[in-house]
């Protein structure tokens, strides 16, 4: 097993800090005895087989799941049984595997209600006007991922790697000090992919991303560090180089499993 | 784009124009006994258009708010003798707060199972009125409520009654298509389409529900003013099964997601109603026929059929989220073994 410390983490605090978390489903053990903790502006992939537990970990901390035990920190708060709207609030923000948009909705409103989403007023009954400071932010998110043209079009009809773009957006919108992005390259072009990599590559150097990730390609050009899980649990973590190198790994990717 | 928009300013000015000068030129009939009740109907029906085309909650419990504003308003104007402003502010805050408790029951649910819990609220409200003598007056109701008087002239000599209704449709209409531009309105559509992602994003979505839920509650409670005004009296019938179902074939047979398609629904209701009676007994199976060819050939009730040519190129475009809607689903399928 490869064990790399980030040796700043100790000195700063951690953004995120798992402990011993574990997630059933009746007999099921999706996430198991999961250790993890990330530095702030860390950026690190969680890898694994399908089954790995990795959506399931990722549930965990963004609040949609409650883990059967262990406990969550971010930034030192103890979050466990915080909901899924107060972690956004404190800014965990994440997409999801399938973008999930509203698809009745047009693409500047899935940004503005993103953006009102972490701002007080959000049941506001106030129409808002193009002036207003967020549906000003709404625009530029539009702007940055790469939506400028397309704010009035329906969310539900936009392709798939677009409804990808807005939901980037949507989760950019609460300045989140954590992103957790679920499989974000999937079902992506070559071209796509590209211009995914060139986003999560500009984003502030300060803001922690955790990633599940299939595609070695950008998820290796994006992340410093890489978390291997197999069947609930984790089985190595090392910079991309090493986990490239590691035995282990290779023997779950190229199966030694009997299925 | 501009041309188009005032087009559509000079057709709603012309419509409403007409509404408004309906007394003049229409049939006593039509004004009293069709298009009065067809607006407060309507307001009704808004409340359900409101939580169920755009919040994704389909409540049978409308009407049971709808006769609670006038079981508030016939008790404290009848049995405790109140002025009728009394009985405005009275009725309105009672059935607002019954919205606001069935609320606080049901909004943590979701589909079929809001429609149950909501349903047996009502039954339960109903039930509650049929026995209870010293509050509701048992099965026999309320009689005798009399409508505010305005300048000499009682609310409900028919012109004026009309008008009444009128105003206060147009101003539930325009209330609801503002709301909906509204973070709280666009909030509310975002609840329908995926409560999880709301969430994700930062809202309490069960709150959220809640409040639609009691201004919806709101909503059907002035129009349950209107009702009781028209009837002059109100007992559990006004609040029965069948009434409560009533409002959402009316939703449905005008575009349960189309604000205007609550008033058109009302219309068409009670023409059906009023028509097939004179011809047939069996005007509810007039009813239910009707209903099944709306359900049938235009899912988006009397509004999308008016719309149709618009209703088509919107049907081509939106080809893609219904596609995506599916994958969805299996999406969330798949989730469960992971």
């Amino acid at each position: 097993m490869v064990t790399v410390q980030a040796t700043t983490a100790q000195a700063i605090g951690h953004a995120l800090e798992l402990q011993g978390v574990s997630r059933r489903f009746g007999g099921l053990r999706a996430v198991q005895d999961v250790s993890l903790s990330l530095a702030p502006g860390e950026r690190r992939a969680i890898i694994g087989p399908n089954g790995a537990g990795k959506t399931t970990l990722f549930n965990v901390i963004a609040g949609d799941l409650r883990p059967t035990s262990g406990t969550i920190r971010f930034y030192g708060d103890d979050i466990t049984h915080l909901p899924p709207h107060d972690r956004v609030r404190r800014g965990i923000a994440r997409t999801y595997q399938t973008p999930l948009v509203f698809p009745r909705l047009s693409v500047l409103d899935n940004l503005y209600l993103a953006v009102r989403g972490v701002r007080p007023r959000r049941m506001s009954l106030r129409r808002p006007r193009a002036s207003d400071a967020e549906m000003v932010r709404a625009r530029q998110l539009a702007e940055q991922v790469g939506l400028g043209d397309a704010i009035h079009a329906l969310a539900g009809a936009l392709a798939h790697g677009q409804q990808r773009q807005l939901e980037l957006g949507m989760a950019l919108a609460a300045d989140p000090k954590l992103l957790l992005l679920d499989e974000p390259a999937a079902g992506l072009s070559p071209g796509e992919r590209e211009l995914l990599a060139g986003l999560l590559l500009g984003l502030d150097p300060g803001m922690t991303i955790l990633l599940v990730e299939h595609d070695m390609d950008v998820a290796f050009r994006v992340v410093r560090q890489v978390t291997v899980m197999h069947e609930g649990r984790v089985i190595a973590e090392g910079t991309p180089e090493e986990i490239s190198a590691d035995e282990v790994v290779q023997q779950v990717y190229l199966g030694s499993r009997h299925d | 784009m501009s041309a188009l928009i005032s087009t559509r300013t000079a057709l709603a000015l012309l419509v409403l124009g007409l509404l408004a000068t309906f007394p003049l030129w229409g049939s006593a009939y039509f004004v009293g006994r069709v298009f009065s009740p067809a607006l407060f109907f309507g307001i009704a029906a808004l409340s359900l258009v409101l939580l169920a085309g755009y919040g994704g909650m389909v409540s049978l419990a409308q009407m049971t708010i709808f006769g609670l504003a006038g079981y508030g308003y016939g008790v404290l104007t009848v049995t405790h003798g109140q002025p009728w402003w009394v009985g405005i502010l009275g009725g309105l805050a009672a059935a607002t707060l019954a919205a606001f408790l069935f609320g606080l029951v049901a909004v943590r649910t979701q589909g079929i199972y809001f429609l149950m819990i909501t349903l047996a609220l009502g039954m339960v409200v109903y039930a509650l009125a049929n026995q209870n003598r010293s509050v509701f007056g048992g099965h026999t109701g309320i009689l005798g409520i009399r409508a505010p008087e305005l300048g000499g002239h009682l609310l409900t000599e028919r012109a004026l009654f009309y008008e009444v209704c009128l105003v206060t449709a147009v101003l539930s209409y325009l209330g609801v298509r503002y709301l909906l531009r509204t973070p709280f309105g666009l909030a509310l559509q975002a609840v329908r389409d995926n409560p999880r992602r709301l969430a994700a994003l930062g809202y309490h979505v069960a709150l959220h529900r809640l409040a639609a839920f009691t201004l919806a509650g709101f909503l059907a409670a002035v129009g349950g003013l209107l009702g009781v005004w028209y009837n002059g009296a109100i007992s559990p019938t006004a609040i029965d099964v069948t009434r409560l179902i009533n409002v959402l074939v009316i939703a449905v047979i005008g575009g349960l997601a189309s604000v205007e398609g609550a008033f058109l629904g009302a219309l068409a209701f009670i023409l059906v109603t009023n028509f097939a009676s004179s011809f047939t007994e069996r005007f509810n199976t007039v009813i239910g026929l009707t209903f099944l060819a709306i359900v049938l050939f235009s899912p988006e009730g009397l509004s999308g059929l008016a719309a149709r040519p618009v209703e088509v190129l919107r049907r081509w475009r939106g080809r893609r989220w219904r596609a995506s809607d599916t994958l969805d689903v299996r999406q969330a399928v798949g989730r469960q073994d992971e």
